[in-house]
């Protein structure tokens, strides 16, 4: 289910199939009418706002200020509460897969659906800038191991077997794969809203998490190789908490962010993160769908090679969603190659490395303007579903008769913060390149002229995305 | 691409212009 479903919503319109078709387009225009000037002349202001931020760090911010900064404990956690959170994320994720292979397969009336693609995708990252990193602390396979090694060190009175070094070279290339399947089935497969087959992959990546942890350690295999583990450990270095060894740390926002593990695989993961964002906007914009559109000159480029009609419309919408990758990872590129043109040491792909940090915004941002109106529309469907989880009309908490509000703001609100979430995210990925740029090169002149590039890369990224805000509703 | 999207095209540009304005201008801005 991805934000087509929240825009249809706003059209009023109730899904009762299981495709989900699509977006209800000229009503997001009609409804942003009242906006006092085009939509364009946004990307305008959001280009003016960068450039100003960017002059105001180079004048006001002539050293590193955000690289080991200080945290204090804030409190700590008894042992009780961590497995309490463990359980719960366990008991929802059993609910979640019993729901899709035992429930309506209708997946507007299955919690299945909603509870993966609103509360887990959308809901959790934005849960973790606020709070730290809740999925480490909820993640069911990694409850379920750390029980067992638990279990097998207190009763069996031996210690686990030493795990496997974890490649270095590999890093976090699994990972990054990982959220690139996951953006396929979730924009590209047909099966995207079949509760079964979401309930089946979701207990097939389960059991392979379990072989990873079993194999290379919990804690190694879980921050390189537990796609979702480490795509929300990202957002959660934005945020002013964080969680370690049952203590609860306080620091200033961002400053987690320089933090982030630069190995292997730590651009593509967030680039990928990004690019799933952006071509589930770009899909739903005429200019993919519309009638000669690119999706269907694609499709017909396939067909041409012998690929039936549904296979080729899926190979046309794969290879959307890779050369949306392709551009995020190469405008990032390009940033860096114009950093390198400057010195520094190491190569572009170690530069590169060093700078990956201050992508992590712009992801926020991304999920913040395409997810925002999802998670509080379709977010408010988890009342009733999970009273009716399999669709049987059942009614167990009393809230099955509950509705979603969709008066709860209006589409130019929805604009608005939109807007407010590019603007601040690529004004914060400035900030972090300015920071990090001021501990890359010894002269805070040079360092500023270094991000001239960086400057134009996040202008374009903040541009992209209105672009595709305004495509999508086209 | 066909005629029918030179509207979309045409919106696309103005997304496109700041990035490179401003692209140009700290080209120009490096070089000196």
């Amino acid at each position: 289910m991805s934000s087509q479903a929240a825009r249809r919503g706003l059209a009023g319109v109730a899904g009762a199939a299981l495709a989900f078709p699509a977006p209800a387009s000229a009503h997001g225009i009609a409804q942003r009418a009242d906006l006092p000037i085009p939509e364009w002349l946004f990307a305008w202001g959001a280009a003016l706002a960068l450039l100003i931020s960017f002059a105001a760090l180079a004048l006001l911010w002539p050293s590193p200020r955000l690289e080991g900064a200080r945290e204090r404990v804030l409190l700590r956690v008894p042992r009780g509460l961590e497995v309490l959170a463990g359980v719960l994320g366990l008991a929802a994720f059993a609910a979640v897969v019993y729901s899709g292979l035992a429930g309506s397969q209708t997946a507007t009336a299955n919690l299945a659906p909603t509870a993966v693609f609103v509360i887990f995708w959308v809901g959790i990252p934005l849960a973790s800038v606020v709070a730290g990193d809740v999925f480490a602390v909820i993640n069911p396979w990694r409850s379920v191991a750390r029980a067992v090694s638990w279990l097998v060190t207190r009763f069996d009175g031996v210690s686990m077997p030493a795990p496997l070094p974890y490649p270095e070279r590999v890093g976090r290339w699994p990972a990054a794969v990982g959220i690139l399947l996951f953006a396929w089935f979730e924009l590209v497969s047909t099966s995207r809203e079949d509760p079964s087959t979401l309930a089946l992959l979701a207990l097939a990546y389960a059991a392979i998490m379990l072989v990873g942890m079993a194999l290379y350690g919990i804690d190694a295999w879980t921050r390189n190789a537990d796609a979702f583990a480490a795509a929300f450990g990202l957002f959660a270095l934005l945020a002013p908490l964080r969680w370690d060894s049952r203590r609860l740390y306080l620091r200033a926002p961002l400053t987690g962010a320089p933090g982030m593990p630069a190995g292997a695989g730590s651009v593509a993961l967030v680039c990928v993160v990004i690019a799933a964002t952006s071509f589930d906007g770009f899909s739903q914009g005429s200019l993919w769908t519309g009638a000669g559109g690119l999706a269907e000159r694609f499709a017909n480029a396939f067909g041409d090679l012998g690929l039936g009609r549904e296979a080729a419309v899926q190979a046309a919408y794969s290879a959307g969603l890779i050369a949306v990758v392709l551009l995020i990872a190469g405008l990032y590129r390009a940033g860096i190659a114009g950093m390198r043109s400057f010195g520094g040491d190491g190569d572009s792909t170690a530069l590169a490395r060093r700078f990956a940090h201050t992508l992590v915004p712009i992801a926020l941002a991304y999920v913040v303007a395409h997810y925002f109106s999802l998670l509080l529309f379709q977010g408010q469907a988890v009342s009733f579903l999970v009273s009716d989880p399999l669709g049987d009309g059942s009614d167990l908490f009393g809230s099955a008769g509950s509705t979603i509000d969709y008066g709860l703001i209006s589409a130019t609100g929805i604009w608005y913060v939109q807007v407010a979430a590019l603007v601040i995210g690529h004004v914060a990925g400035l900030v972090l390149a300015h920071d990090r740029a001021l501990t890359t090169w010894s002269d805070s002149r040079t360092a500023t002229r270094s991000q001239y590039w960086m400057l134009a890369v996040m202008i374009a990224f903040t541009s992209l995305g209105l672009w595709l805000l305004s495509a999508a509703s086209q | 691409m066909t005629l029918a999207h030179a509207g979309h095209w045409y919106q696309s540009l103005l997304y496109l212009l700041p990035v490179l304005a401003i692209s140009a201008a700290l080209w120009w801005s490096g070089r000196r």
